[in-house]
């Protein structure tokens, strides 16, 4: 009978002791859970600090309600692998700390924590105390050591809290790397912003030599047109003047040589002309007069000037004038007039003896009708017009090369530099025809079956 | 001069050859001369023994690798690779592992 | 002779009986969690296995550790390797000593443990490069990825071994083999022992999928970490456990794990130097 007393007596003490101790270990659960439910609030503390001392303090207060942590310092790798104490709490325990360190470093207890990643708990310098030393490591990079003091008792810290300062410290490291890392990016920022600044100045002081350059050019342009113009002038009307002998007879030889003062005079001039041109067109200074103007007249006209020269050489011309074209269109006359010129004079130039040169002109062409090439020239004026009059002329001439197709329209270019020369010209009439129906908003270009089958230029024109 | 223990360092010295803590982290370049501050930072990091270079003697060449016989890197390779059969040598991870344990058999068979 | 197909709950259940953990797992980890815990309380219910006492303190003093003192007390041990840790690599050298008298004609017991030390020891290092806060429950999970085998090797060892010729003859894994004509491979089997055992999911989860990372839904990271460290440790060519190539790796595991490369070399290094001694820290000396 005694003995079952006994047995249940036992059993019933044996309940008591687990009862008690589950009622700690809930006990201790419940307080590890408060710590993590603060955990959103030290979460926000570290998402929103900038600078690592504030990360710290947030620490500090978490750590605390996690352990009797009486004093806490966080130490952080520097960039020659050295620990330096960089935030203590309470601040006045610097020296104490410190000493610690020292002397965990000196015992190897230290170097252990950073190898291990959970905490290690080590006695104190002091008998009643002791030291936990936890790394401060992200998965990258070793950031620091934190280092804590709390009372020595028997009792060492249990697995859970142990587990919960681990976690803890670990959003601490993250903490402080995203820090160092918005630092980096902070940093980088700035100087992007100076260097752009810098940059923009640059270009603008660049710009404002640029426009002051154009400017210069223009004015010189404008100055040298005439300087230039003026001598050439009186040399072509002296050479005329004495040509025509209206001062007395002059011989053979003189009227020879006084004939090429007067060609080549003419030629500079037009040379001089051209260049202008062109350079005002580039300095985006060419303004354009428009007038209405009749394009059948304009083309007579300049027919009537090649008449004798086409009689020469025996080169019949024929004008044929669609009615699709309009009786007046609005252009610049004295660029169309010199395109048309530029052109009827290359055609009979080019064109062999007893050759042909025919030249037609209609109205209301639209863009669908036109080529590719033609389409690519006008490029974007192309949106802008509704229909084109349309001027092709057509010689029995020696024809054009495809590679030379546009290549002629580029600046001192002639088909076949060598055999042409005999035929005169700038080198810059078609450049010119070509710049001049741009500022029209049309365009031109040749077509050729190659040496020795003529060639057709086409030119366009608003409508 | 040698392998140095901890205790035994002092400032002024010259390390012989790159020093490494036990994950291979880079610590400290060769031919530095030691402070204070990197002797204590060795013990931070646990570091008992130190290759410091003697003043008269030239800095020691890193020892290459002891030469492999061909046939033995030959019948080593031929033999991995029948282990490795079932795995994709391309990928970088295998590539790595293949190489290292490569050069590993031969040696081990070299002795 | 042909019975119908043995399951895998049967396997299990029938083992769970045979085989069935020490109590000290559970006594070392109810002492830890205690709020008022000591570690004389730790140091008490270790030094009741004298066995085990020399075996944690040959291994805290060999190179897994190397820790520049001499670790002398379990006290000691305690503190400077960590109270859980302890608890890990008690029950990793309490679950060695369960499995006595397995056959040694389809298995070799010393290859078998020394594969499964190997994938241990592999697994600890990779977890240390990831800063895990406690590597040595990666060790016991390396230690225990492959009991699974031991189990079908004495609970149905004919058709074990026809599984192992054919696995021969086709070369094809014998885990492959397994699953084809079982429905299950051997770490299914260890996976479900140890759940039988209460072992957390932490552990038993990683074990159950280390052939199939990818299935592992709960604890997918320490999964990949499992199954490398099998890998690796198959190329170390120390012990086997059955198969006789490298498992082909899972790439996705791989790149869950986000190691570079170049640390291969490293562990592989590492691992040569702790390999022996740790085999001879466990199996040596006293038996």
């Amino acid at each position: 009978m005694k003995n079952t007393q006994d047995n249940i007596l036992s059993e019933l003490e044996t309940l008591r002791d687990r009862n008690l101790f589950l009622e700690e270990c809930n006990q201790r659960n419940i307080n590890l859970l408060d710590v993590l439910a603060s955990s959103r609030d030290f979460q926000e503390d570290l998402n929103s600090e900038r600078d690592n001392f504030s990360v710290f303090k947030a620490t500090f207060q978490q750590l605390k309600r996690l352990l009797p942590l009486q004093k806490m310092a966080f130490y952080l790798n520097t960039d020659d692998n050295s620990f330096d104490l960089s935030e203590c709490l309470p601040t006045d325990c610097r020296d104490e700390i410190e000493h610690e360190v020292d002397q965990k470093i000196s015992d190897g207890s230290f170097a252990w924590a950073i190898s291990q990643n959970h905490p290690l708990f080590v006695p104190a310098i002091k008998e009643d105390q002791s030291v936990v030393l936890q790394v401060i490591a992200t998965k990258s990079r070793v950031i620091g050591m934190f280092i804590g003091i709390m009372p020595d008792s028997n009792n060492i810290i249990d697995a859970p809290s142990q587990n919960a300062l681990s976690i803890i410290l670990l959003n601490t490291a993250y903490a402080l790397e995203s820090n160092s890392l918005n630092n980096v990016i902070r940093d980088h920022v700035q100087n992007l912003e100076h260097k752009v600044e810098e940059r923009t100045k640059e270009l603008q002081n660049a710009r404002k030599t640029a426009e002051t350059a154009n400017r210069s050019k223009s004015v010189f342009l404008a100055n040298m047109s005439h300087e230039l113009r003026t001598p050439l002038n009186a040399v072509i009307g002296f050479s005329d003047v004495l040509l025509s002998q209206s001062f007395g007879p002059i011989n053979e030889r003189q009227q020879e040589y006084l004939g090429y003062v007067f060609q080549s005079s003419r030629h500079l001039l037009d040379l001089i002309n051209d260049i202008l041109d062109l350079s005002k067109i580039e300095a985006n200074k060419m303004e354009l007069r428009l007038t209405d103007a009749n394009i059948e007249s304009i083309l007579k006209n300049s027919l009537i000037m090649l008449k004798e020269i086409a009689h020469n050489r025996k080169i019949q011309i024929t004008l044929n004038i669609v009615p699709s074209l309009p009786t007046m269109i609005r252009v610049d006359e004295r660029m169309i007039k010199q395109v048309m010129f530029n052109l009827l004079s290359n055609a009979v130039k080019f064109s062999l003896s007893s050759g042909h040169v025919s030249v037609n002109a209609a109205g209301g062409i639209n863009l669908s009708s036109l080529p590719q090439n033609a389409v690519c020239l006008l490029g974007e004026t192309a949106n802008q017009v509704n229909s084109y009059v349309e001027i092709t002329i057509t010689d029995s001439g020696i024809g054009i090369l495809p590679e030379d197709l546009e290549r002629i329209f580029k600046p001192f270019e002639q088909s076949d530099n060598s055999a042409t020369r005999e035929f005169e010209g700038t080198g810059l009439g078609l450049t010119l025809c070509r710049e001049f129906l741009a500022l029209h908003k049309g365009t031109i270009w040749a077509e050729s079956g190659g040496h020795g089958t003529g060639s057709t230029f086409r030119l366009i024109l608003p409508q | 001069m040698g392998l140095v223990q901890i205790d035994n360092l002092a400032e002024g010295m010259l390390l012989a050859a790159d020093t490494h803590d036990r994950n291979g982290r880079l610590l400290l370049t060769q031919g530095t001369e030691l402070t204070n501050r990197h002797i204590r930072m060795f013990m931070t990091w646990g570091i008992l023994k130190v290759d410091i270079q003697d003043y008269d003697e030239p800095l020691s060449e890193t020892s290459d690798s002891d030469e492999i016989a061909p046939e033995l890197l030959q019948k080593a390779e031929e033999e991995l690779k029948l282990l490795f059969r079932k795995n994709d040598l391309s990928y970088p991870a295998m590539a790595e592992l293949f190489q290292h344990c490569l050069i590993r058999k031969a040696r081990n068979e070299n002795r | 002779m042909k019975t119908d197909r043995p399951t895998l709950e049967s396997i299990v259940n029938s083992a769970s009986t045979v085989y069935s953990l020490p109590l000290i797992h559970d006594r070392l980890t109810q002492a830890i969690n205690n709020p008022r815990a000591s570690i004389s309380d730790i140091t008490l219910i270790i030094s009741e296995d004298q066995g085990l006492c020399f075996r944690i303190l040959k291994l805290a003093n060999s190179p897994m550790f190397g820790y520049h003192k001499n670790i002398d007390t379990i006290t000691k041990a305690a503190t400077i390797i960590g109270t859980q840790q302890l608890r890990d690599l008690s029950l990793a050298i309490s679950v060695i000593g369960i499995f006595k008298d397995i056959p040694e004609d389809i298995i070799t017991m010393t290859s078998f443990w020394k594969h499964s030390i190997s994938c241990g020891i592999v697994a600890r290092i990779l977890a240390s490069y990831r800063r895990e806060p406690n590597v040595e429950r990666f060790f016991v999970a390396g230690i225990l990825h492959d009991i699974g085998q031991l189990i079908l090797c004495t609970s149905i060892p004919l058709i074990l071994r026809n599984l192992l010729k054919q696995s021969k003859e086709s070369d094809r894994m014998l885990y492959e083999v397994q699953s084809s004509e079982l429905g299950f491979d051997h770490a299914e089997v260890g996976g479900e022992l140890l759940k039988k055992w209460k072992i957390p999911l932490l552990i038993s989860e990683p074990v159950s999928c280390h052939h199939d990372p990818l299935h592992a839904t709960i604890y997918p990271q320490d999964t990949a970490l499992l199954h490398v460290s099998d890998l690796i440790a198959h190329a170390l060519q120390a012990g086997s456990s059955g198969e006789n190539c490298l498992p082909p790796l899972n790439t996705e595991a791989w790149e869950i794990l986000n190691i570079s490369e170049s640390s291969i070399a490293g562990i592989v290094q590492q691992a040569d130097t702790q390999i022996e001694q740790t085999m001879d820290s466990i199996f040596g000396g006293a038996h």
